[in-house]
């Protein structure tokens, strides 16, 4: 498979917080913090699970603490994977 | 409901029988077991990291214990700011030392640190144990503040094992405090829930023989260890027994839940448990394929507490891992709170769980009736066992203050060795609450808040009279969450809203009903949306949850006491019921 770009990754996170917090995808923003979506922090901590099971990295649990948007969460995401390619 | 005395096993007899102190305990095993493997960290919750033998740990706790008494104090109340093998040594190193621990969670980055301020000073603590990292990281926000900035800090990490030689083993009797456990309380006025000695052991006890442990149990947890199920259930039972423990950070399970399942497969672990909403996240988060590896024979007591336990809950989990080999009968419902130090009530663990059906309806007006199984006014409740070695249930009418025929509905009430003296620094309420009687007198009875009634030899809770808030095990106070909404707009009314939790069915949710300052109708309407996400927001970042329902109501819609005091319970009523007035009546007054 090829590696997902920043683009793949921020689409993979609309659809799992869609899905979620029972709203359209096109009703998530990706530059809106996760805090207004009221998302609580089981369920950050499992989306930090989920995107580490998808992309096989390890990450850590308050990663969406950290880097609190899709957008900003994605471009950091993307940058590990090139990390991690490059370097296997 | 008496206790009845069953024979126990040999090990926690002996055990019983002894010691007074945990440190007696400690002090036992490294002499018979120094080499054995007492706990076991997982670093992710997958790789092997830290372990530590009795022995290890007795020498770590001794070392620490010695710094702490050079100190001076003869009972050194001591913040434990640690995760990890390292809290477990700090923790026993305060009760070495001869004095009490204060375990809270350590602060994160993003994390506001008042309450562990409130705490510091509430317990009036004399050092804190904490890793240099910690204690750089809070300087660098700025938190080490008030009475944290006048007590010295140790390093743990930076302690030599040779100073061991320096510690003079102390003579403590059993009825002094061992733990101040803060019941994650009101930050504006924390809870200490004052701990002896003498209530550990019994509450080791009680656990040892209810739930059938012995010299083969093996235990595998991942609950926070600041916290009294994860402390008093994962780390001092199996030091209680003298047996091994594999245990893994709260936020390991979190990330990826089969890596519980996974641990309790590796180390073929006989006891392991949490509140409900894990069970359910392991049924809904572990993915078919994962589940195929997993071997789940050796489970025997998949204890289940702090939260309304669920039938579906249990036999969704079953269901799901049956194949892996997990048994039903393996689940171990179970009652307790901190202020009864931790365990209260649970069945025989070789049996199935007690699920029983009742009439919904009758429940409402506080009756307990038998229903069949899927009428349509059934509610399943699951039953959560009997009192042991000496503890009493007494369901109790909570305005009459009389005991309660057998199909009432009444407080639970509770008495018994493991019942703790009180709360720190808080003589009215800890009389309130600890020194209750009964009508005719007797007493003292603990009041729980807690509503149920006694069935065979099973409690049932039904509910709570107290507004205290439970999610996901954890206790969250009304105030703090209502504190928090009133800060996120000046157009919300202040002292004017109320947080309460509502039981979806399958667990309970957080809703929030607020006044909104006066506006006209098409204002208030129109501005409704920017308040509700603002609140929604201002809940998630200081309290990690998530708001099911905002509900912005007419000024004067919140009724209080002649005192000022919210009624939230009243508000939780018409919430359900649907008579909350919209925001665009017109505010009366």
């Amino acid at each position: 498979m090829q590696s997902p770009a920043a683009g793949d990754i921020r689409d993979w996170m609309v659809e799992y917080l869609a899905e979620l917090l029972g709203m359209g995808p096109t009703e998530i923003s990706t530059t809106t913090s996760f805090e207004v979506y009221g998302l609580d922090s089981t369920a950050a901590v499992g989306m930090s699970g989920d995107l580490s099971e998808w992309l096989g990295l390890k990450l850590d649990a308050d990663l969406a603490f950290e880097f609190p948007t899709i957008a900003s969460l994605a471009e950091h995401l993307a940058e590990r994977v090139r990390a991690s390619t490059s370097a296997s | 409901m008496n206790a009845d005395t069953l024979p126990s096993p040999a090990l926690s007899e002996e055990l019983e029988l002894d010691f007074a102190t945990l440190v007696d305990v400690c002090r036992r095993h490294a002499e018979d077991r120094s080499t054995r493997s007492a706990y076991r960290w997982l670093e992710n919750g997958e790789d092997e990291g830290a372990s530590l033998t009795f022995g290890e740990l007795d020498r770590k706790a001794r070392a620490i214990a010695a710094r702490l008494q050079a100190l001076g104090p003869e009972a050194p109340r001591v913040l434990v700011l640690h995760s990890g093998l390292d809290f477990v040594c700090a923790f026993l190193g305060c009760l070495y030392a001869g004095g009490a621990a204060v375990p809270v969670a350590v602060p994160r980055r993003h994390q506001r640190p008042d309450a562990l301020l409130r705490i510091a000073l509430d317990a009036r603590v004399d050092a804190v144990l904490a890793p240099a990292a910690v204690r750089d990281a809070m300087e660098a926000s700025g938190s080490v503040d008030g009475r944290l900035a006048r007590v010295p800090w140790i390093a743990t990490e930076a302690i030599d094992e040779r100073d061991g030689s320096h510690w003079v083993a102390p003579a403590i009797e059993p009825d002094r405090i061992a733990l101040l456990q803060y019941t994650s309380g009101s930050t504006g006025a924390p809870k200490g829930v004052a701990v002896t000695h003498a209530n550990l052991l019994h509450n080791q006890a009680m656990i040892a023989r209810a739930f059938g442990h012995s010299e083969s149990t093996v235990f595998v947890g991942w609950l926070p260890l600041h916290h009294d199920m994860g402390l008093i259930g994962n780390v001092l039972q199996p030091l209680f027994l003298g047996i091994p423990c594999v245990l893994m950070a709260p936020e390991s399970f979190v990330q990826k839940p089969v890596r519980w399942l996974e641990a309790i497969t590796r180390y073929r672990a006989t006891t392991s448990g949490a509140p409900n909403f894990a069970y359910d996240l392991c049924t809904r988060r572990v993915p078919a394929e994962r589940r195929a590896t997993l071997d789940l024979e050796s489970w025997r007591v998949a204890y289940n507490g702090a939260e309304p336990i669920q039938a579906e809950t249990l036999e969704r989990f079953a269901e799901a891992f049956g194949p892996c080999g997990f048994r039903y009968e393996s689940f171990y419902p179970c009652y307790g709170m901190a202020e009864a130090t931790l365990f209260v009530t649970g069945g025989l663990s070789d049996e199935p769980p007690a699920v029983a059906t009742w009439e919904d309806s009758a429940l409402k007006e506080h009756r307990a009736s038998s229903a069949l199984p899927g009428a349509s006014d059934a509610r399943r409740l699951v039953g959560c066992g009997r009192p042991w070695l000496g503890c009493r249930v007494e369901i109790v009418d909570p305005e009459t203050l009389e005991r309660c025929p057998p199909d009432r509905v009444g407080e639970i009430w509770l008495a018994g060795p493991s019942i703790t003296s009180g709360y720190q620094n808080q003589p009215d309420l800890s009389a309130e609450v600890f020194g209750a009687e009964l009508a005719n007198g007797e007493g003292p009875f603990l009041r729980t808040g807690d509503l149920g009634f006694l069935r065979g030899d099973q409690l049932f809770v039904t509910g709570r009279r107290k507004d205290l808030i439970i999610i996901r095990g954890r206790n969250h106070y009304p105030q703090d969450l209502e504190r928090s909404v009133w800060a996120s707009s000046p157009a919300l009314r202040q002292g004017c809203g109320v947080a309460i939790g509502v039981d979806s069915g399958s667990e309970e949710q957080l809703v929030v009903v607020q006044e909104v300052r006066e506006a006209g109708r098409e204002e208030a309407a129109a501005a409704a949306p920017a308040l509700e996400s603002a609140i929604r927001e201002a809940v998630s970042r200081h309290h990690g949850l998530r708001v099911h329902d905002v509900v912005l109501v007419p000024k004067g819609t919140i009724p209080k006491t002649s005192s000022g005091k919210l009624r939230r319970l009243e508000m939780r009523a018409a919430y359900l019921a649907g008579t909350l007035p919209p925001l665009d009546t017109v505010a009366s007054g």
